[in-house]
């Protein structure tokens, strides 16, 4: 791994300032046109739920740029006080992607993140390539607020202690009043309403041991999605991005170089 | 937890019997990877399917919706075949008739060294028969790598785990001198960039970094020029990812072939409450 490919930088959208983690891979290796990829987070959580991901795609020599922002109200983001739902998020990340100069990115989500990505794919088609969504959560109408919050406290047993203690850190940035509020939102997002108009190909990724989106969820949201794929990590749960980078990298990169290679044989 | 289990068939193609490692979806469990059309393993040169056991277990684990097929080329492993070596294009034409003889209409391709030439020429053949491809350590032939290049490879392929040598050096008895040289001849003979742009599948040049027999030049030379082609590294892997790296190289694969297929599942949209 090279250190100075990974950096954090600052960048400003909508007036106020935003962190971001940023990969840049050797430009001798990137003989290829290929679209950068965008990393949301999810519920609660930083940037810094990538770090493992993003060192893993630099020991697997990734020839695309990567981007995580901290959201807006995340991590070191600086945010509205009113809790943004995920259709202002999603806007928020067109704007992300103005500021960077970014017509065209891959999305990857995680949780909550893969809603945001949802959205976006929905109302801005143009801007997005294709998209992996880790442990995609589905909003309430498949699985009811209890299930979440049970599920939220037995996925905590199944993940690494490293990981459960960034994401009580994460928590404390957030603060409990904006969580609950965007959590609310979360809960009353529906992807399934025009699913039909997210014609991206999307690859669904759930740990076997998720507690927090059931198997049932996952399934049924590659079922409806145009263009879905679902694929399953043996032993790992909700985090995977974070408890499996690697397996997490090699699934993304197999799959956007399977979506970029189609788009060329159309 | 539901795990498929590899097994042997026999097949019969031009008269010949094939033997054929399977792995075939098993009943009600569901399949824990999307893969929408058959998969080919073709193994490389003084190979057999006994390559791709490793591959064929993780394959096996992810309880595919569909079959996954590696086949003993004729004259290697268990499947006899012609007093001749047959040259590339005629190993081609041997694939697509295999894959009549498996009733598989469109498979995708997975392939490993001398297999992806086979692959090339089965994708510019066939174009119907192959759905995308997935090729490992590509390749020699003319205009890409030289004799001399491949021989010196060869003698520095000394980073494969002791337990693949000794089934490279059975698979190589298995296969015998007088074949083995004259497969050679026929696959350094072969041109794989001639009428490249007949190749219209969407297809992943996988490479391990440490790979002593192709350079990183060549692997990316090929996929630059294929319409329809991207390139990967596989980290600490040499020439036989599929055997050093077989858990890597499945989900690479697999992910790469549902990222590929246009149209991966019916829409199935959820009835508004």
């Amino acid at each position: 791994m090279t250190p100075k490919q990974l950096c954090i930088e600052t960048t400003r959208v909508d007036g106020r300032f935003v962190r971001l983690r940023r990969f840049r891979p050797d430009t001798a290796r990137c003989s290829f046109p290929t679209l950068p990829l965008l990393l949301l987070h999810g519920l609660g959580c930083s940037s810094d739920a990538w770090t493992p991901a993003l060192r893993a795609l630099a020991r697997h020599g990734c020839a695309r740029r990567v981007v995580a922002p901290d959201m807006p109200g995340y991590g070191h983001s600086p945010g509205p006080r009113r809790a943004l739902g995920m259709t202002e998020l999603a806007d928020w990340a067109t704007r992300l992607l103005d500021a960077l100069e970014i017509e065209r990115a891959h999305l990857a989500g995680n949780s909550m993140g893969c809603q945001v990505a949802l959205a976006l794919a929905r109302r801005h088609p143009e801007r997005v390539g294709g998209m992996v969504l880790t442990g995609p959560t589905t909003g309430a109408r498949l699985v009811p607020i209890w299930r979440y919050v049970f599920g939220l406290v037995v996925d905590g047993l199944h993940e690494p202690i490293v990981y459960n203690g960034t994401l009580f850190r994460m928590y404390l940035e957030m603060g409990l009043r904006r969580y609950l509020a965007t959590a609310k939102k979360m809960l009353a997002d529906d992807p399934f309403a025009q699913i039909t108009a997210v014609q991206a190909p999307c690859l669904i990724l759930r740990g076997a041991m998720d507690g927090v989106v059931p198997e049932r969820a996952a399934r049924q949201l590659a079922e409806s999605l145009p263009r879905g794929a679902f694929s399953e990590v043996t032993g790992k749960a909700h985090a995977l991005q974070f408890n499996h980078p690697t397996a997490f990298v090699q699934n993304a990169l197999g799959f956007l170089a399977g979506t970029e290679a189609a788009e060329e044989a159309r | 937890m539901g795990r498929n289990r590899t097994h042997a068939e026999w097949q019969n193609v031009d008269g010949r019997e094939v033997r054929v490692l399977v792995v075939r979806p098993r009943g009600n469990t569901p399949p824990r990877t999307t893969l929408d059309r058959p998969l080919l393993l073709l193994h490389g040169l003084a190979g057999g399917a006994d390559v791709w056991t490793r591959t064929l277990d993780c394959m096996g684990a992810q309880t595919l919706a569909l079959p996954v097929f590696a086949p003993d080329l004729p004259g290697c492993g268990g499947s006899p075949g012609p007093r001749a070596a047959m040259d590339v294009n005629a190993l081609a034409d041997w694939s697509a008739r295999l894959l009549d003889a498996l009733d598989v209409p469109c498979a995708h391709v997975a392939a490993q060294s001398l297999g992806c030439q086979v692959a090339l020429a089965l994708a510019r053949r066939h174009p119907a028969r192959v759905g995308g491809m997935t090729l490992v350590g590509p390749t020699t032939g003319r205009h890409l790598e030289s004799g001399g290049r491949y021989a010196l490879g060869m003698l520095a392929s000394f980073r494969e785990p002791l337990s693949y040598k000794w089934l490279a050096l059975r698979l190589a008895r298995q296969m015998g001198l007088r074949r083995y040289v004259a497969t050679v001849a026929q696959m350094l003979h072969d041109d794989p960039l001639a009428e490249i742009q007949a190749v219209r599948a969407p297809c992943l040049i996988l490479r391990g970094a440490l790979d002593p027999i192709i350079p990183e030049t060549v692997a990316r030379e090929l996929a630059e020029l294929l319409p329809c082609g991207a390139f990967l590294p596989v980290a600490h892997a040499a020439h036989i990812v599929p055997w050093s790296q077989s858990g890597v190289f499945c989900r690479i694969s697999l992910a790469f072939l549902a990222g590929a297929s246009p149209v991966s599942s019916n829409p199935q949209p959820l009835a508004n409450r």
